[in-house]
């Protein structure tokens, strides 16, 4: 069984193809492809939807070429088609939305409607084989501290305010650090000259965190810190990386020690920072757990995650009829019914 | 004469305590308490206000806590464990409302350390009245003074309330 | 550092609570304890900052005649909270139980959390992790619920922390006990009847609720 992903909800524009020998048991599963293309706009600048939207529209039928090619599959032998639903940016979603339904009428296909988030944890838990973890899901619109219960993805903590990679986003453009290939991981590779902590607000409440306290601060004081010479731009990456990802350690530790559990997935665009995965590593160390983390070509957002979530549940039966195929801004994790799981 | 173990700071030795009725020199007494004198090896305290045997218990195991992190306010352990005793940070009005008075002739002496025969020697060499055992004081306990000195709120009545009270406010005294 | 006679009974995510002996009684002490991931600077900045803030939130409860343990001796160099010894289950693991899982139990819990939060929240102490395990069911007649583990407390009048506070019990409910959306609002009744300013506060957790939502927006 083959499964085609197309996922386009924010800057990121990625086609992925998976296939699921179902001869075995569990299911032997393939990467066939996966392949990517960034929209990066212009330093000390955000993506707009209009802007991102373009960009899917103009790369998404090259890089489906790219993806068949990469698998050396024809659109024969493809089974299911699997896109992003949401939540993510309108314009963008639905750009790729269109693309998903006319390929099913062109090529006589079912469609599955993918939530993003459960995309990114179930390639997450294929990839690393963690079997029933926290999750850490931690993006540039979401930052989310989830556990499985009772067919659901539960979201035990998150962001009060704005999403993590948000937060680096912005302090990204306060600095005027690149886009390219990522702001986060330009605040990573400064951060690591960084030694002097700056004293930055810390605000935790039970499993859920507030960023943008750090954000306002680090916005109306980071100019009178620089130019005074009393920290250096590798000291403010280096304070914001430690406070952000202690924040979101300590969350995601007292999840794990809430449910019992001693296993933690990372998952989503910040999750490739290696600094979050180390001390995620030494928090799990210390409880003699363990961490999941993978690297760039599934962290960040990408097709094959859609198609991996999609062929899950179409394994169950599960197809979105035509009619139903719009896309939605707000998706809750916990919305989705995960009927492939115990 | 009672001795018990400080749980919190084993290595500071037993806690001494010792009641007496009957006191004659409580006067001379209670000058070398307010001076913090060194060469006094007791803490005295005001019988009368001391409700339960847990209440100086706490005091003294705070004494030994801060003697051990060197953070003494008073001069000596003892007298430390007669300031711990009030909910306030004035060490003379600590020292003079739960220390002894010129009329007092019922008090607890108190020491942290040191072997109980020693001890007990010592207690008996400075204190001039008649030992006796906490039992036998407890009835004297002057529970409207606490009550004021504490603020301890009026729906408060339960004994061990408020106990309950006092404990928490002199743990929070040093807690900035 | 080990804490001396004492028996471990609880690991948490940042701190050991034991039953330890403390001046003749039996007592609870919380010891936290460094983190390895967190910078040593800010590691204790926050250790002393919230055995700080634990015990004074604890002592302010107290005074204002709110089932709390009594704090009876803070050691703020070695990160350590002395403190009354309660016995009871956890509210959690008093659902579970047969007793726990009637109706009429439940209404009483519901109402009993209800009050206590409402009191809490009357003299501006925010508990800032309430779950069903930080509350206790006191194993007595009154059989009153204990709010407990005080360690990421604050003092505010804020409308919107105290908003926050509820809504983190509602998803630790929701996540930790499905279908008791019927407790939970007989929790939130019972809060409106006891707390002064529930009016704004039960206004506000709807806006909390509905950014919860939001939240998710971008992917």
């Amino acid at each position: 069984m083959i499964a085609l992903g197309l996922e386009g909800s924010a800057n990121k524009l990625g086609v992925g193809l998976i296939k699921h020998d179902m001869t075995t048991s569990p299911p032997t599963v393939t990467i066939l492809a996966n392949v990517r293309h960034t929209y990066h706009p212009p330093p000390g600048e955000g993506f707009l939807p209009k802007d991102t939207a373009l960009h899917h529209r103009s790369h998404i039928v090259e890089l489906i070429h790219q993806a068949l090619a990469d698998a050396h599959i024809t659109h024969k032998d493809i089974d299911v088609i699997c896109f992003t639903k949401g939540p993510g940016m309108g314009g963008p979603l639905t750009s790729v939305a269109t693309v998903a339904r006319t390929l099913a009428l062109m090529w006589n296909k079912e469609l599955v409607g993918v939530n993003h988030c459960v995309g990114h944890i179930e390639m997450g838990r294929q990839i690393t084989g963690a079997e029933n973890p926290v999750v850490l899901y931690v993006s540039g619109g979401n930052t989310q501290v989830i556990a499985y219960a009772e067919k659901r993805y539960r979201i035990f903590g998150e962001a009060l305010d704005i999403a993590v990679g948000n937060c680096l986003d912005r302090f990204a453009r306060v600095l005027n650090l690149p886009n390219d290939p990522a702001p986060g991981y330009n605040i990573e590779q400064l951060a690591k000259k960084g030694t002097k902590l700056l004293d930055l607000p810390y605000t935790v409440k039970g499993m859920d965190v507030s960023f943008s306290g750090i954000l306002s601060y680090i916005e109306s004081n980071a100019k009178r810190l620089l130019e005074s010479g009393e920290y250096t731009e590798a000291d403010l990456c280096f304070s914001l990386q430690e406070t952000l990802f202690a924040m979101l350690v300590e969350t995601t530790e007292r999840a794990m020690a809430h449910i019992g559990s001693r296993e933690v997935l990372i998952v989503g665009g910040v999750g490739c920072n290696m600094r979050l995965q180390e001390m995620m590593g030494q928090m799990a160390e210390q409880r003699g757990g363990k961490v999941f983390a993978t690297d760039e070509r599934f962290c960040i957002d990408n097709g094959i995650m859609i198609a991996q979530a999609g062929i899950l549940a179409y394994q169950t039966g599960y197809t979105t009829p035509m009619e139903k195929t719009w896309c939605t801004q707000r998706f809750r994790t916990d919305e989705v019914f995960v009927a492939w799981r115990d | 004469m009672e001795s018990f173990p400080i749980e919190a700071v084993p290595e500071a030795g037993l806690v001494h305590i010792a009641c007496y009725t009957g006191v004659n020199n409580a006067s001379a007494l209670k000058e070398r308490l307010q001076a913090q004198d060194k060469t006094l090896a007791i803490g005295l305290v005001e019988s009368n206000l001391i409700l339960d045997m847990f209440q100086l218990l706490v005091a003294a195991t705070k004494a030994a806590l801060d003697e051990r992190a060197g953070k003494l306010r008073t001069n000596s352990v003892n007298a430390e464990i007669v300031y711990n005793l009030s909910p306030t940070n004035n060490i003379a009005e600590s020292l003079r409302r739960f220390g002894i008075s010129d009329s007092t002739t019922s008090l607890m002496a108190i020491s942290i350390g040191g072997e109980a025969a020693a001890v007990l020697e010592e207690m008996n060499k400075t204190v001039d009245g008649t030992l006796t055992s906490f039992s036998d004081l407890e009835q004297g306990t002057d529970l409207a003074t606490l009550r004021k000195y504490f603020k301890i709120d009026p729906k408060v009545t339960d004994k061990a309330q408020v106990l309950d009270w006092i404990i928490g406010a002199m743990a929070m005294k040093n807690v900035l | 550092m080990a804490v001396h006679q004492g028996t471990l009974i609880k690991q948490g995510a940042e701190a050991r609570v034991y039953i330890a002996p403390f001046c003749g009684r039996k007592a609870i002490v919380k010891e936290r304890f460094a983190k390895a991931y967190r910078h040593p600077a800010l590691d204790k900045k926050l250790t002393s900052r919230r055995v700080t803030q634990e015990a004074r939130c604890l002592n302010r409860c107290q005074k204002a005649l709110i089932d709390t343990p009594t704090v009876y001796m803070v050691d703020v160099a070695s990160s350590l909270i002395y403190m009354e010894l309660i016995d009871g289950l956890s509210v959690r693991e008093y659902m579970e139980t047969d007793e726990g899982s009637t109706q009429a139990a439940r209404t009483h819990i519901a109402e009993e959390i209800g009050r206590a939060l409402g009191k809490m929240h009357n003299i501006d102490v925010v508990h800032g992790d309430l779950t069903t395990s930080n509350l206790l069911m006191r194993n007595n007649d009154s059989k009153s619920v204990v709010l407990i583990d005080f360690g990421l407390s604050y003092v505010s009048n804020l409308v919107e922390d105290k908003a926050v506070d509820l809504y983190v019990l509602e998803r630790a409910f929701s996540s930790t006990h499905p279908n008791t959306e019927v407790m939970f609002e007989q929790i939130l009744a019972s809060y409106g009847t006891s707390c002064k300013a529930s009016k704004q506060i039960l206004k506000k957790l709807e806006e909390v609720r509905l950014r919860g939502r939001k939240r998710s927006m971008l992917g």
